[in-house]
Order: C-alpha cells, then structure tokens, then sequence
C-alpha cells in the first residue's frame, strides 16, 4: 500500500495554477524525489502533502487517511498528519540551544528519555557534544544535521526534506548525499525530497519525478530519467553535461538523413518514419572506437575542454552543429583534428522538433 | 453542508485569520463608527441650533453646519483663516524640521563628523519633552512685563532684553516649536533612506571617474528623494492636527488652526462646526498620505535587514570635523535642556517673573496647604497634592496599560498581516489599523466624546470612565505599533513557525516559545513608544478627561488656563521625569536596543 497518493491534486493561486491537477503515489520505504526548475511547483507539493498548504482540489492520502478532500473540503492540519519536514533554511529556532530545538518535538515526555533521545540522536547525525551551543554560533554543515536531528528525534515513518542541502558548499553536499542515503537504507524511513539539483536526485533517489511548469515531466527510476528521457527538456535537465542535438530527416524506412552523415535504413524502427527529427545523444554515448554496429559521424575538434578526471571536447559535425564528446582519460584528442566518433543506435534518441517529447517508435 | 463545516472548521483552526476577524471588527466599531459619526454628525441638527435651522428637528438632517463653515460671513473667521495658518505653520515648520533633521541625518550618515556615533541616541533625548512643554518653556523663557498681563520671563529678568509680542506668541513660536519637536522625525526617516544607501552604487560611479558633486547630483539624490519627499509629507500631515502647541502659544493671540478652532468649538458646544472641521482636518491629512503613496511609487515600505555591511564613502569634513560635531551636540542639549532648566526655574520661584535666587523657594514641590487655598502659592506642592498625585497616578497606569496593550496588539496586527500576505483580511488590517493616523489626536477625542456619551449597543456609556482613555489611546498609537509589529514579525522567517507546526505545537506553544521571543525587540519598542506617547499626549485625552480621571497633561492645561504656572511648569517637568523613568526601566528590564527598533 501506497504511504501518500495523490489523486488530481491541484493548486492554484487566484488564477495562476501552481500545480496542475496531478497524480502520485508514494510507496513505503521509497527515496522518491522531486525534482525541477525553480517555480515548477515541487516546493509547493512537498508542502500540500506537509499539510501547510492547502490544494484547490483532489485527494490527499497519508498512510490511509484522507488529508484532504477538495470535494468535502476536508482538511487535516500539519499537526495531526504525523509528518516531519526538513527546511531548505533549516528553520532552527535561533534563540534556542540545539539541544531545545532538537527537543522541541518530545515535548511532555520524562526529562530522562528526552535528554537519553537528543543525546542519540545527535549522534547519529555526528554532533554529539553541541547540545548547548546557539545554531547561530555553528557552521552552515551543524546546523543542517541540527535540523535533520530535530526531525529524526521523534522517529516519523515520513520524512519531507525540501531543498535541504541547498545551502552546503559543494565538497559537503556530496558527504551529506551519502549520508542521507545511508539513513535511508539504516532506518527504512519513506523520504520525500524535492530538490533542483539533478544529481542530487540521480545520486540518492529511488523514484524520481520530473516537474516542469506544474506538471509532470517523467517519473521513473533515475536509470530510466537518465537514459530514456521522455522529452528534450528532461533530457537536457538531467544530466551534467549538455545534452547534444541534432536536427534531422527520418525517413520512411528507419534512415536518418542530417546535415554531413547519413545513417542507414533501420536505424530507427521505419513507423512514424517521413518526417523531421531532433536526434540526441548524451555525451558519454559518442565514443572514440567503433564497434559492430556503431554509427559513423565525421567531424572536427573546435576546442578541448579538460575537467581533471575526464575530458569533454568540442566537436563541429559537417553541417556546422557542435556535439560535446566525453573522451576518456587514456584517449588523446587536438584542436582542429578531424575525428569520427562512433554512436551505439541503442543509445540514439529521437524527439519531436515541435513538441519536443520522445518519439514512441524511437 | 459537510463542505460547509470543514471549511468553516479550518478557518477557525488558522490562528491568523481568527485574530484578523476579531481585531478588523474591533476595529470597525472603533474606528470606522466614530468616522461614520463624525459624517452624521456633521449633517445632523443639533439641540443647541435647532431654533436657528428652519423647520429642523433635533436629528434632521441639515446642510446647515457645512454651509455655515464653507459659505457664510463666518466662513472667513471660523475656517478660512484657521485653514490658511494651519497651512502656513505646517508647510514652514516641516521646512524647518527638514533643515535640521536631514542635515543631521547627512553629517552622521555620509561625513566624518566627530562624535556621529552619539546622535542617533542623543536625538531622541529632546522627544521626552511634550511638545507642549517646549511652548510652556518658551513663554517662560521669552516673556516679558511689557506684554499686557505677563510678567517678565527668564530673558528679561536676567539679561533686561524684552522681545516683541510676535516672538513670544503666535505662528513664529508656533512653527519654531514644531520644528523642534519634529526634527528627531525626519532625521530618523531621512538617515534610514541615507543608510539604505549602497556603497557599490558610490563606488561604481566614482570608478567612472564622477566627481562627488556628480555623485550627490546623479545618484545620491535620485535614490534619497523619493524617501526624503515622504519625510516631507509625513511630517506635513502631523502638523495639519496638531493641538498642544498652537493651543499654548496660538490661542492667547487669537491665532487659531484647525485643531484649536475644532476644540473651541467642541468647547463652546457647537458639535456641528467642529466636526466640519475635524473632516477637513482628516481629509487634509489622507490626502497626504495619498500623495505620499504616489511619492514612494511601488517601492516597498520595509527594507528587510541584510548583513552586508557596505558602508558608503564618508565626506571629509577637514578641520572643521571636531567644531561641526561639537556643535550638534551642544544643539541637541540645547533644545532638550534648556527648556527643562527655564521649567524647573519657574517652579522655584514664589512670585511669578521674579527669578531671584533670595525669592527661591520649594513650596510648589513640597509645600503643604495653606489657609485659604483659592490662591496658588496657598495650594500643598504637587508631591503632597492629592488632584496631582491621582493624575499622576492615573498617567502612569494609563501609559503603562496603553503600552502593555498596543505592543502585543501591535504584535499580532503584524502576525496577521506578514502571515496572511496579500489576502483581504491582512490588507483590510494593515489598512484599518493605520487610519488612525490621518485622524488628529484631538478629532479623535471629540469623536469618542460624542460616541461613548450614550451608551451604545452591550457596551455602557464609556464617558468619564478610565476605560475610555484606554481604549482611545490605544486606537492613537496603534498605526505605529502595529508597523512595528509587522516589521518585526516579517523579519520572522515562516518557516520558523511552520517547523513548530510540524512539530505538533499548538498557536499559543507558538507564540510563547517562537514568535513572541524572536520578537522581544519590536514588543518592547512597542511598548515604550506607547508608553512615552500616551504619558505625553494632551490633545487625545483633553476632551475626555474627568476629575477622577483626570491625567497630568490635561492638568496642566488647566494650570495654565487658570494661572497656575508654577504648578503646569512643575507638572510637565515630573511627566518627563515619568517618560525618563520609565524608559529607563522598561529598557533595564528588556535590555532593548532602542534605536535598532526602527
């Protein structure tokens, strides 16, 4: 059964729709994570399923009660929704020491316990010993795992994080990731995480959902996001490194015709074929070899780009449209060298010029 | 009908819009009524007039009153003439109080002037003294025995100089008064729009190569007048009612404003005139405050407080660093001393105008009664006066009260209005609870007067009761508190609130452990500024006071009024000994930073 679903759950605010009318459901012990451009409507999710705003309509389901209800207009408040929400600015209580932020939620239980559960807690997220320090006397990395603690200390099955990690300088968030995922997997917990940052959700997420403008982009795992993205704007979403296009004829017969290379007959499946194509490609899927079956694609080295463990190169195919390339690190390749890079068909993308979404035959 | 009750069921469960409900219909008796009644009343015949209306009833409604004010041969006397000197005094003495206040504001901002650091607290010294109390000084100060019916005054009585009449009473003193009262104002609008100032602005502009007098012309000045044109015109419309001043130094001239015509008139029982006046007063001062708006454009009115700390290029100011500093100072002792000095001297001495030391005495401080008290120096000092001790009384349970009361209703104004941003309730609030400020304090005196006479609906006749100046007094300040409030409550992230809702927290957990702590400062800044205000205030409480509530700035109206001056000159040095006191104590106990409530 299904922890939280969302059944044409939809928000507006006067007459701009923030969310429209969609459908999720949450799976018990899932990382399921949100992810999009800001104003994509992500935050505003995390937050009708926190119970702090409340939807125009559709259902709201957490752990079989009803939250919310447009048509009743039944609504259940954050209080009694059993959820715990990790901040994007942490939201510590400045004027309180750690150890009564984190207690703040035990409140009513014996001092004994409360002190025995702070105490453990802390060191699970590994600031034992700053109990008494103010969050405005800690670094920007205590205070998130503060505010994790304040959450994790009361034990919810649920756990929101929005934005959490946002904060951190890049060298923190990549231990934070490992950790979170680490608690993951520890306690069982379900997390629902919005975030901006794609890799973020690449890195930790078991399910994740693509939003764009309010509504749904793709849901799947992240292989599936990653590899099969369901339309050019996921496509170049997701991902470090830029997501290569080339726009091109298909024909009748499965070929592809562009400017400067031809591929043969079949290279995609010949239904829907005769009409124009935006092909792409990840970077990572041009490479150096060729291998049976391999599409050819002659080109020239504009510039090359280091990156320390890898390298990304510039290359200009013959009809003028530039392709990054991610050349291994045993691989040598010089401005201004012509180079054919090979491209497994399996790895081809093809998208609709118009409307940019995957094209089913592809 | 399900859809009904939860609906229902979930605003009663939202904290902010339970409180915004209640205090919007709290408001609307309390503000919008008396407006209301003020309109009517204006209309109404009255008792008093209903012979000279033709065919008029008590409560028929009239023209009679407008057309008396706008079109007949009083017209020039009872409103022309008070409408062109409220005017003038207004327009001079916001120049005035511009002069100085943005100057200082320009020397302790953008220069290195010598001792900068001390004037934003040395500003507000000059506020403890009523304004009025500075006219009292003044009259004390400049008088002499060449005027008809005064003695000499300090000036005369130590230097021999006598000055003319036009000094001592009617609109010079007036405005230069005013001035004196209102500079701390402006200065501290004008050195909040110098202070929002970035220094990259400057600095970019001087990578330019732009000279300093290219600086100040092309980019100092366009980001400071709008804010500068409002301190203008804010100042300005709290001149339009201003009562104490031109009713100490105007009246005994015959010159009237307004506001002192209004009280005439309220006095001498013609409600239907002053209340046609007290709606051009209002008008005049909403107005305004529309020009204003227009003036500050979509700026936002808050600037939230960043770190960054940029601090603008200071001017150098060269020798005359240490002199220009020196001077301020000794101006700012100047206005705030000087005239508690001139006060207390008038209390020591036994016969009025005679200022010699051999003639000093104690009496109107400790003296006890004696025989045949119709004559002043017969009357027991104020400490053992038992009218002064329960004014006194009353004045610090009032101000005490009225500042308990305006801070935390201030705090939960500003609760609904930063958590309900944009929806009609918060708006409605933030725009009910600043109407008050384009109502004089002495239009709103007259307005309870009519209103709470009678009693009216489940609430009994208010009139002569403590109650009324409570109510009325917190209504008065409530503009300020209540911005107060939603500055401080906006500088309150909501998701810290939110974080405790997740937490289970019900609204009062809330408020006790979160919201109320976080805002400490803007509570107690709120409670002072009703405190000081509400001790100090004359024109509000005027028309409402009774024997038995009788407060210490009406009492000393009245001193005056009778010739008591020792007595009033004593009365107002112990009400700014209260204002001193109990600020002092209200920042011992808080341990405020006053001037970061700003």
């Amino acid at each position: 059964m299904s922890t939280i679903t969302l059944t044409g759950i939809e928000k507006r605010f006067g007459h701009d729709v923030a969310v429209h009318p969609i459908d999720l459901a949450v799976e018990r012990g899932e990382f399921f994570t949100l992810v999009g451009p800001s104003g994509c409507g992500k935050t505003t999710i995390l937050r009708m399923i926190a119970g702090l705003e409340r939807p125009s309509s559709g259902i709201l389901e957490v752990n079989g009660r009803e939250m919310f209800n447009g048509r009743t207009q039944r609504f259940v408040g954050p209080e009694k929704r059993d959820l715990a929400l990790v901040f994007q600015h942490y939201a510590l209580w400045p004027h309180m020491t750690v150890f009564q932020n984190v207690a703040f939620g035990l409140a009513g239980r014996p001092k004994a316990e409360i002190k025995e559960r702070v105490g453990r807690t802390l060191e699970i997220v590994k600031i034992g010993g700053l109990e008494h320090r103010f969050p405005g006397e800690l670094s920007g990395g205590q205070q998130q795992r503060v505010a994790l603690a304040r959450e994790l200390v009361t034990e919810p099955p649920v756990l929101l994080m929005d934005e959490p990690l946002s904060n951190l300088d890049a060298k923190l968030r990549i231990d934070m990731r490992a950790e979170l995922k680490n608690l993951h997997r520890e306690t069982g917990m379900t997390i629902v995480y919005v975030t901006h940052d794609q890799i973020e959700a690449l890195t930790m997420a078991t399910t994740m959902v693509v939003m764009r403008e309010g509504k749904i982009a793709q849901i799947g795992s992240p292989e599936a996001v990653y590899s099969r993205p369901a339309s050019l704007f996921v496509a170049e979403f997701v991902g470090n490194l830029p997501f290569n296009r080339l726009e091109a004829r298909l024909g009748a017969d499965g070929s592809v015709t562009g400017r400067g290379f031809t591929w043969p007959a079949n290279t995609f499946s010949p239904n829907g074929g005769g009409r124009d194509v935006v092909i792409g490609i990840r970077p990572e899927a041009l490479r150096l070899q060729g291998s049976t079956g391999a599409l050819p694609l002659e080109t020239r080295i504009v510039s090359v780009l280091p990156a320390g463990s890898y390298t990304v190169a510039q290359a200009e195919v013959a009809g003028g449209e530039r392709l990054y390339v991610q050349v291994s690190d045993d691989a040598t390749v010089e401005a201004d060298g012509a180079l054919t890079l090979y491209i497994d068909p399996n790895r081809l993308l093809a998208y609709d010029p118009a409307t940019g979404d995957a094209l089913a035959s592809a | 009908m399900t859809r009904f009750v939860n609906r229902l069921g979930h605003i009663l469960r939202t904290p902010h819009l339970v409180i915004g409900v209640s205090l919007i219909v709290a408001l609307a008796y309390l503000v919008l009524m008396p407006f209301w009644e003020v309109i009517a009343t204006s209309f109404t015949a009255q008792r008093a007039d209903v012979r000279r209306i033709e065919g008029a009833e008590v409560g028929s409604f009239t023209l009679y009153y407008w057309e008396r004010m706008l079109a007949s041969p009083l017209t020039q006397r009872g409103f022309l003439q008070p409408l062109y000197n409220t005017l003038t005094i207004s327009f001079l003495y916001t120049f005035l109080a511009m002069a100085i206040g943005v100057g200082l504001a320009w020397l302790t901002a953008r220069t290195d002037m010598a001792f900068r650091r001390a004037i934003p607290d040395l500003i507000l010294v000059p506020y403890v003294i009523p304004s009025w109390g500075i006219a009292l000084a003044w009259i004390t100060l400049f008088r002499s025995d060449t005027m008809p019916g005064h003695p000499a005054g300090v000036l005369q009585a130590f230097t021999g100089i006598t000055v003319p009449t036009w000094v001592v009473f009617g609109p010079f003193p007036i405005i230069i008064v005013l001035a004196i009262n209102y500079f701390a104002f402006t200065y501290l609008l004008a050195a909040s729009a110098f202070a929002s100032l970035d220094a990259s602005l400057d600095d970019a502009a001087r990578l330019h190569g732009a000279s300093r007098w290219r600086i100040l012309r092309r980019i100092t000045l366009p980001i400071t007048i709008p804010a500068l044109g409002s301190a203008f015109i804010l100042t300005f419309s709290q001149g339009l009612g201003t009562f104490g001043v031109p009713a100490f130094l105007g009246m005994p001239d015959r010159y009237f404003v307004l506001a002192t015509s209004l009280f005439f008139n309220i006095n001498t029982g013609r409600m239907g005139d002053a209340f046609v006046l007290a709606l051009f007063i209002i008008g005049l001062a909403s107005v305004t405050i529309w020009i204003n708006t227009l003036v500050l454009g979509r700026r936002r009115q808050f600037t939230t407080i960043s770190g960054k700390d940029t601090r603008p290029a200071l001017t150098p100011l060269g020798r005359w660093r240490v002199p220009i500093g020196l001077m301020t100072i000794g101006f700012l002792l100047l206005v705030a001393v000087v005239p508690l000095i001139v006060l207390v001297m008038q209390t020591l001495t036994w016969r009025v105008g005679n200022f010699s030391p051999e003639h000093w005495t104690l009496h109107f401080w400790i003296g006890r009664e004696m025989l045949g008290a119709q004559f002043q120096d017969r009357l027991s000092g104020i400490f053992f006066n038992p009218e002064i001790m329960r004014a006194a009384w009353n004045s610090i349970k009032l101000g005490v009260i009225v500042g308990l009361v305006v801070a935390f209703v201030g705090q939960l104004a500003g609760y609904v209005v930063s958590r309900g941003r944009g929806g009609w309730i918060a708006r409605a609030l933030d725009q009910l609870t600043f109407l008050p400020f384009v109502i004089p304090s002495v239009v709103f005196g007259a307005i309870y007067l009519s209103m709470f006479a009678q009693p009216r609906g489940p609430i009994p006749a208010l009139y002569g009761t403590f109650a009324l100046l409570v109510v009325v007094s917190v209504v008065k300040r409530l503009p300020f508190a209540a911005r107060s409030g939603t500055s401080s409550m906006m500088q309150v992230s909501g998701e810290l609130e939110e974080a405790a809702v997740m937490h289970k927290a019900g609204f009062f957990r809330i408020m006790r452990r979160i919201l109320f702590p976080l805002t400490r400062n803007g509570i107690f800044v709120g409670f002072i500024f009703g405190f000081v205000n509400t001790v100090k205030d004359l024109a509000l409480v005027i028309l409402l006071v009774t024997p038995l509530t009788n407060v210490l700035p009406a009492l000393t109206y009245s001193y005056t009024e009778r010739g008591f001056r020792q007595y009033s000159d004593a009365v107002t040095v112990l009400i700014v000994a209260i204002v001193l006191i109990g600020t002092f104590l209200a920042r011992r106990i808080s341990r405020t930073d006053f001037s970061r409530g700003f």
